[in-house]
């Protein structure tokens, strides 16, 4: 091909090349808060806005084309913010909703004030937007994006959106952190906006309508959520595929319709994690499932329900705080035992100190069902408490109080020494009240070293910054030390690089503790640490309790197995109908004529 | 790897074909008798999406007119249809494709006026000729002096409607309805509100309606509470054709007036009875008597079982216009096309006798049609 | 202004509202997923209604059993390709509101395909034109018929999931698919039989409405596609009560926007009634709080 043909082949398609890098920067920008597992159709409109700002700045003040798009960038991250203030407390399909909603008001606004040109348009807008200004912007967005996977913040994103419930009660704030995503997304649609209405001349009302909004996310769906790449290549194919069916001996018309719902049809069916997914398929283990698993509901207390019940274990695992999927035992230490760093603070509290936990009468109500209806409970540091009731005693229900998930109905929590009574679960957590899950609740689609970064996040300072630089930087470094350390501790240091759902159920389980305490508790929940393990293995559970509460945090076990919460706790609580029926030591508990009652006399205490 | 370097490569490859290998062109060239000027043209018209239902009408005159000039033997046309799907980015990709890669001389199209603000600088640009049959926006011409348009604008016909209506209604005061979300009926509003300014027409009301409204009941009980005169009436043939029946239905027998929207064969056929008395201001007189206008109409219900509408006259018109051209210029180039278009004189086409303005814009007499017994006829 | 007429208008706009909502809100009640694809159903039932009393010269009624039948098998189809196989996926939710859009967009390009983008119309006569006066308003006979429709297809429906086998399955399915799994239920076919009724439903009030504005086309339902959202989301999603009021509620506020305040802003009340509503109280008017285990 001469240099001339391929100088008429470059003026032909820089148009399609200049939008491909439009859309792509369109698609990163869903793409943020798909990350958090939010889906915002409002992307639309706030690209809308940064064209409509970036466009009237430069044809009424003539201001050069940087500065205007700029302030198109600012203008679009602040509707995002205050948009996001409004809508974020809604999830799923009603956040997507609300977020249309926006749009279609943004639409009327614009064909009503006289300034925008409403049907006709604003033009003609100077077209100064070059393809290498593009692709450069692109560039440098696919770059940060790269970056920020690895960084505090990126990790707090995926947290939300594998576990939104789980990455709280690790002290992530949701609505913070969501709306952070919501900005900086608001802005790169900003951009996107600026640069395309410098590109095309003239915008109008319709190019950032319902249409529109749907294509940026078909964009993001059809490349793949589950890394920056995928709303690249989606924006890429998406773009490309109609001048691709221009050659195809066909009368132009409707088949184009038909070809891109076929592919999205075939992506969503078939490639659920889309096109990145194909490339992935060879490493790592594939994993079929899409990233974006939440269940709609208007309000956070519909994100709790129960998942269904995880699989007992098949064999079960035989060497407890053994990795099966290593084969290695941890390092013994003294008591054989996970050995955990000194920790001076901890030591510091006497044991007979003020309760940590006081709760006084506690109760939650669901409609007409008491769930809980009046129970009291102390904890102090360095004690094991534990929590006992027959099935559906309302002893899930009490950790999902205590750990903020569920605002109490009634009653008073106060955490040393704080009244903390109806604290959302991030801020719980901060203190330093830490729980696990009864059906294990790990972030699906992060590694196990990252899930126990996690785990540190919300005592780390952002480290985005250093990200960006390409270095780990000190804080980063260090808790990637202690990370692989408490691994170790646990025996999973071999696995550290493996998407944790890939891992076996006692080694699940493991990551989840391993996961808490790198949240450095104060108060340590454990939601049936036992289940399906067999007497020594949960035997082993108890003496990894008694280290914790010997270095002084505090432990409160709901379990089970009542033979483990005789012989490793200090105090037992009894509930029952969601109120307490009986406190004190295990040897009185267990002689308690109310407790026998509530268990049903023969029933095995021994499961 | 494997699966994404396979689809990235058959696209590679794909695309790689498709640069080398000859464009499809819809209608071969044309057997025209020897010495005929041989001519290809590019044409980006919006076959699928919003404006799907006015593409399509044009394409047909397309190729129809295609047609009847390569018959006749002088200028031997190959028209290349890109469909723009409404959207700005694909009419510009369209563009670059037909101008870089297919070598047309010249460009009828697009559809719609925003896209035109897109794509025309463009051609401009690359100093390709383009002839718009359906723009009517202000300011298209006025892109470059390579751009061109056979359709007349609604400045160019509302004024003299509503002069015209005026006298015969004596109209004092009138209430308007228009679409506001599209550019077409938008600018149809503005002219008609000078209009009636300038003939001392007072507005009583106005009201707006979406794109794809299909109720309209709310806005016209309003209007029709205020007893105005006469119902003006911003639209484009679909909603003006509900419009105008549920006027009727709510019981309004005053005259209602509209634009070129309503110029089309579906508003009688789908408003029926409600349609009768209904005043239509347009660029092509559909009951022209002249014999080119009456073999177009024959042509196209024998072509498509079915009579034209405006949007196909002016896409045939125009068709006739650049074949004039190239004639006149006695070679296919882009140059000598745009400038021999500019001294299209008085051409005898369906719209009527054609010449163009010193701007590029249309220039020939508008129609004031109004509908009697189920048929156009000219207001008298 | 002639309240009355507008009070009329506000009712029928509601109506049809309510009509395309009924179906919408059915299936995302049993089966907790929005169906985008709803409104290419609707679509496709008015083209049904159409070809019956065109092309094979049925009368009107036989129009609306062959749209009720045709939709229903439509819905199935849907289910089938578009949501059954995404059902034990944990993204269900988010992957169903694509593989609808994806359908959607491919029965409105068949219908393009087939019939192209012109407007078509019922043959003169189909529905008898009668118009009555009643209190000053001037009102179609269809436009009667239609209010009456919705009100019966609501009563039909709630009889229907309140009183029948059918709809105890309906219930159990919608309040835990596992549990009625276990009680006997066949999960999948309750499934089927929703899709098909709220398909069904959606073909119907298609038909109803291309008959009333007479007038078929291909994007006959994006006109109604945003505001039937905007409907089930103020009226409560998945509540059928809520479907039929907060039509009328929709339909009423719009008439009275453009009275009252101007057409300009009509869209932005419907919408920003959906704002506010979603913020004040996310659950609808009529929707249970979406609580089902703590």
């Amino acid at each position: 091909m001469s240099i001339e043909a391929l100088g008429r082949l470059w003026a032909t398609y820089e148009s399609v090349v200049q939008f491909v890098g439009l859309n792509a920067i369109l698609g990163l920008s869903i793409y943020i808060t798909l990350a958090a597992g939010q889906l915002s159709l409002g992307q639309a409109a706030l690209m809308g806005i940064g064209a409509y700002t970036g466009a009237l700045l430069t044809v009424t003040w003539g201001w050069p084309l940087p500065l205007s798009v700029l302030a198109g960038i600012l203008t679009a991250g602040l509707a995002a913010g205050a948009l996001g203030v409004v809508v974020l407390r809604l999830r799923g399909v009603f956040l997507a909703i609300a977020t249309l909603g926006f749009g279609a008001m943004f639409g009327i606004l614009v064909l009503n004030i006289p300034l925008t040109g409403g049907a006709e348009g604003l033009r003609p807008i100077p077209s100064e937007t070059t393809t290498w200004q593009i692709y450069l912007v692109l560039a440098l967005l696919a770059y940060g994006f790269w970056r920020f996977d690895g960084s505090t913040f990126g990790r707090s994103l995926f947290a939300l959106r594998d576990d939104e419930a789980a990455a709280s009660t690790l002290g992530i704030d949701p609505f913070r952190t969501n709306l952070i995503a919501f900005v900086a997304s608001g802005m790169v649609a900003g951009l996107a906006g600026g640069l395309s209405a410098h590109l095309t001349r003239i915008i109008t009302p319709r190019d950032f309508g319902f249409e529109s909004a749907l294509e940026i996310l078909v964009f993001a769906i059809v490349g793949g959520t589950t890394g920056f790449a995928g709303p690249i290549l989606g924006a890429a194919l998406m773009t490309v595929l109609p001048e691709v069916l221009r050659f195809l001996p066909l009368e132009p018309g409707a088949v184009n319709l038909f070809v891109s719902g076929a592919i999205l049809l075939l992506v969503i069916l078939f490639l659920p994690g889309g096109l990145i997914s194909l490339r992935r398929q060879g490493r790592a283990g594939s994993d079929p499932r899409a990233s974006l698993g939440r269940r709609a509901g208007p309000d956070r207390a519909a994100t709790l329900h129960e998942d269904p019940p995880t699989p007992l274990p098949t064999p079960l695992p035989t060497q407890p705080m053994t990795s099966p999927t290593t084969g290695r035992t941890p390092p013994p230490s003294p008591a054989g035992q996970p050995s955990l760093g000194p920790d001076p603070r901890r030591r510091s509290i006497p044991a007979n100190a003020m309760p940590l936990l006081e709760v006084r009468g506690l109760a939650r109500h669901f409609g007409g069902v008491r769930a809980v209806d009046g129970v009291d409970l102390d904890v102090r540091p360095g004690e094991i408490v534990g929590l006992i009731g027959p099935n559906g005693a309302g002893k899930t229900t009490v950790v999902n109080v205590l750990s903020g998930l569920v605002p109490p109905s009634g009653g008073s929590v106060r955490f040393g020494g704080i009244d903390v009574t109806g604290w959302p679960a991030h801020r719980m957590a901060r203190l330093g009240l830490i729980r696990t899950y009864q059906n294990i609740r790990l972030f699906a689609h992060l590694s196990v070293l990252d899930n126990v970064l996690v785990g540190m996040t919300s005592r780390l300072p952002p480290t985005l910054g250093w990200s960006l630089l390409g270095r780990a930087g000190p804080h980063e470094a260090a808790a990637r030390r202690r990370a692989l350390e408490l691994l170790a501790d646990v025996g999973l240091e071999g696995v550290a690089g493996r998407p944790a759902a890939a891992l076996a159920y006692g080694d699940r389980r493991r990551l989840e503790i391993a996961r808490a305490l790198a949240a450095e508790p104060r108060l340590l929940i454990l939601d049936e640490p036992a289940a399906g393990m067999a007497g020594p293995e949960a035997g082993r559970v108890g003496t990894l309790l008694r280290t914790l509460a010997d270095r002084g945090i505090a432990v409160l076990l709901i379990e089970h197995n009542v033979r483990l919460v005789m012989q490793t706790c200090d105090r037992v609580t009894v509930v029952n109908f969601g109120a307490r029926i009986a406190e004190g030591v295990p040897a009185d508990i267990a002689r308690d004529p109310s407790v026998i009652e509530a268990y049903l006399g023969p029933t095995s205490v021994d499961r | 790897m494997r699966h994404g370097s396979r689809l990235a490569f058959a696209a590679a490859v794909m695309l790689a074909v498709a640069a080398c290998s000859p464009s499809a062109a819809s209608s071969p060239p044309g057997g025209g008798a020897a010495g005929s000027i041989s001519a290809k043209i590019g044409a980006v018209l919006s076959l699928t999406k919003g404006a799907a239902v006015y593409g399509t009408s044009q394409k047909n005159g397309l190729e129809l007119a295609v047609k009847d000039v390569n018959a006749k033997g002088k200028v031997s046309i190959q028209l290349v249809i890109e469909d723009d799907a409404s959207d700005p980015q694909q009419g510009i990709t369209a563009f670059n494709k037909l101008i870089n890669q297919d070598n047309v001389v010249a460009i009828i199209g697009p559809t719609l006026s925003n896209t035109a603000a897109s794509t025309d600088p463009i051609a401009q640009q690359a100093g390709v000729p383009v002839l718009g049959v359906s723009n009517t926006a202000a300011g298209i011409t006025a892109i470059g002096n390579f751009i061109y348009r056979d359709s007349l604008t609604e400045g160019q016909v509302i004024p003299q409607t509503i002069k015209q209506a005026a006298a015969k209604y004596s109209l004092k005061n009138v209430a308007v309805i228009y679409g506001q979300d599209d550019a077409f009926t938008k600018n149809g509003f503005d002219v008609f509100s000078k209009a009636l300014a300038a003939n001392n027409i007072s507005v009583v009301d106005t009201e707006t309606f979406s794109k794809g409204d299909k109720n309209f009941s709310a806005q016209l009980t309003k209007i029709i509470g205020l007893k105005p005169d006469a119902i003006v009436a911003s639209a484009l043939a679909n909603e003006g054709t509900a419009i105008v029946s549920q006027a009727r239905q709510l019981g309004f027998t005053g005259p209602i007036i509209g634009g070129n929207g309503f110029n089309s064969p579906a508003v009688i056929k789908n408003g029926g009875p409600a349609a009768e008395g209904l005043v239509v201001g347009a660029a092509w007189n559909s009951a022209s008597a002249s014999p080119e206008n009456q073999a177009f109409l024959t042509a196209y219900q024998a072509a498509y079982g079915a009579p034209p509408d405006q949007f196909a006259a002016q896409a045939y018109s125009g068709v006739e216009i650049l074949a004039a051209a190239i004639e006149a210029a006695g070679k296919a180039e882009r140059d000598p096309i745009r400038v021999a278009l500019a001294t299209i004189k008085n051409l005898p086409v369906p719209l009527g006798s054609f010449s163009f303005t010193a701007d590029r814009d249309a220039d020939h007499p508008p129609v004031i049609q109004i509908v009697k017994n189920g048929k156009f006829q000219v207001l008298q | 202004m002639n309240i009355p007429q507008q009070l009329f208008n506000g009712l029928f706009v509601g109506s049809i509202y309510a009509l395309f909502a009924l179906g919408y809100t059915l299936v995302f009640g049993v089966l907790d997923v929005l169906n985008l694809a709803h409104a290419a159903v609707f679509t496709l039932g008015a083209f049904f209604g159409l070809v019956a009393v065109t092309t094979l010269g049925l009368p009107v009624w036989a129009g609306v059993l062959v749209a009720f039948v045709g939709g229903g098998c439509v819905g199935i189809l849907l289910d089938r390709v578009a949501f059954a196989p995404l059902r034990r996926r944990p993204d269900t939710h988010f992957a169903g509101l694509i593989s609808s859009l994806a359908m959607a967009s491919l029965f409105i390009a068949f219908v393009q395909e087939v019939f192209g983008p012109q407007d078509y119309v019922f043959p003169p006569g189909t529905f008898p034109d009668v118009a009555l006066e009643i209190a000053g308003a001037r009102i179609q006979l269809i436009q009667l018929v239609i209010v009456a429709v919705s009100v019966g297809l609501m009563g039909w429906l709630s009889w229907l999931v309140q009183r029948t086998r059918f709809g105890r399955s309906l219930r159990a399915v919608a309040e835990n698919p596992r549990a009625a799994a276990l009680l006997g239920i066949d999960v999948e076919r309750v499934n089927a039989q929703t899709f098909f009724l709220s398909s069904a439903l959606g073909a119907v009030a298609g038909v109803l409405l291309g008959l009333a504005f007479n007038s078929v086309a291909f994007d006959l339902g994006a006109s109604i596609e945003l505001k039937g959202l905007a409907v089930i989301v103020v009226g409560g999603m998945g509540s059928l009560v809520g479907a039929m009021v907060g039509g009328l509620i929709l339909g009423l506020t719009e008439v009275f926007a453009v009275a009252g305040i101007g057409s300009t802003w009509r869209d932005a009340i419907a919408f920003g009634l959906l704002f506010i509503i979603l913020i004040v109280r996310p659950r609808g008017l009529f929707g249970r709080p979406r609580l089902r285990r703590d």
